[in-house]
């Protein structure tokens, strides 16, 4: 079988010093997924006759390596693709106009794509509406590339394989 | 033979993506209305799936950009041009929205991220600038993404206050990117929220399942 020069501890260690510099706050939801959650996502495997049982154990270094993979996953591959699917069904959308009464007009999505740029703009607020008072534009314009998601899914994968090489495709949540 | 070096090299890859560290600040502080974004476009999906046209409107003027609510908000609220979606069905509208709050029997307001209600009395709402009541609500979801583990808290929250829109809600549920054994036990029982878990784009058979449970309650809610 084939195996690395290092060991899953020295790779967990590699990966949440790296995150550490470059996107703490990704560290810090890894550290939290290891640290808290994830011990009692742990499903006894004996469980007793009534039904399942969940149990509390320590994370094995490999195990927390694949939480750790698993949580820089969601943040680099899944909330892009988040974003893209929302993108795509609306823009399989008509586009109508304010709320009273709709109306078919000439609008059609490739339209106003075309007005606005590239793409439809999806906004999203990072104020609720009481902060978002007189704060006009504060509001985040999220956008994908769906090549980049597709490049980021593979960078993934090559480190998730390069990682975990004797892991098959499971993934830890 | 990989060494640490390669493993090195291999996690700088992902970082230096466009969608990787630079984008990590972004997607940090967006990433829960990425997710309600995307559960969003499953429930304009479900109403393609059943026939429907669904239509972007906005609150006040053509929805360009769309704009989706950072918060809680009121159906009526007129502080920005916020976006939702029509679509009719055998004759009934229907309007998907996000973060919009909800009055529920006990008269507290509840925000649901995502939920459908009846187009006519959303008309009437925003007229009267009044909070929905729970009779309009069709359905409505809770959505949480989670880098790491799913809080059990939120599933006994939701299971409260689903309780408080009354009998008439027809389709509730918890959609997560993450899971929880414990939770999806805890919704097992009827008449809970239906456990979305795992609910992601990197899991189509789960997507299958969201929109067919919403397209069967559509065709159900306007059977005549």
């Amino acid at each position: 079988m084939e195996t690395n020069e290092f060991n899953d501890r020295q790779a967990l260690d590699m990966l949440l010093t790296k995150l550490g510099e470059r996107a703490p706050e990704i560290m810090l939801a890894v550290q939290e997924a290891i640290n808290g959650g994830a011990f009692e996502l742990v499903e006894r495997k004996n469980g007793d006759a009534v039904g399942q049982n969940y149990g509390v154990r320590r994370l094995s270094d490999k195990e927390a390596l694949m939480v750790a993979l698993g949580v820089v996953r969601s943040f680099v591959v899944e909330v892009p693709k988040f974003v893209s699917s929302a993108e795509e069904s609306i823009k399989l959308s008509n586009l109508g106009e304010p709320s009273s009464e709709g109306r078919d007009g000439p609008w059609n999505l490739m339209a106003v794509s075309r007005a606005v740029g590239d793409s439809l703009r999806i906004r999203i607020d990072d104020q609720t509406e009481e902060r978002f008072i007189g704060e006009a534009d504060t509001a985040w314009e999220l956008s994908v590339d769906h090549d980049q998601v597709k490049t980021a899914e593979e960078r993934m994968t090559k480190l998730y394989k390069l990682a975990c090489i004797d892991q098959g495709a499971e993934w830890l949540r | 033979m990989a060494s640490l070096s390669d493993l090195e090299a291999a996690i700088d890859e992902l970082l230096d993506h466009p969608l990787g560290a630079a984008h990590f600040q972004l997607v940090t502080q967006t990433a829960e209305k990425a997710y309600e974004a995307y559960v969003f476009g499953l429930c304009l999906r479900a109403a393609r799936e059943v026939g429907a046209v669904p239509e972007l409107r906005g609150i006040a003027a053509s929805p360009v950009p769309f704009v989706f609510r950072g918060g809680p908000g009121k159906i009526f609220s007129d502080l920005r041009n916020y976006g939702y979606a029509y679509f009719a069905m055998n004759g009934q509208g229907f309007e998907v929205h996000l973060n919009v709050e909800f009055k529920g029997t006990s008269g507290m307001l509840h925000e649901l991220d995502v939920s459908i209600l009846r187009h006519v009395d959303a008309n009437k709402c925003r007229t009267r600038s009044i909070d929905p009541s729970t009779a309009s609500l069709i359905a409505g979801w809770e959505c949480k993404f989670y880098g790491g583990r799913l809080d059990k808290n939120l599933g006994r929250a939701f299971v409260g206050l689903i309780d408080d829109m009354g009998a008439n809600v027809r389709l509730s549920g918890m959609c997560s990117n993450s899971t929880h054994p414990q939770l999806r036990d805890y919704f097992r029982p009827a008449r809970r929220p239906h456990p979305h878990f795992l609910l992601t784009p990197l899991n189509k058979s789960n997507e299958d399942v969201f929109v067919n449970v919403l397209k069967a309650e559509l065709k159900k809610a306007t059977s005549s």
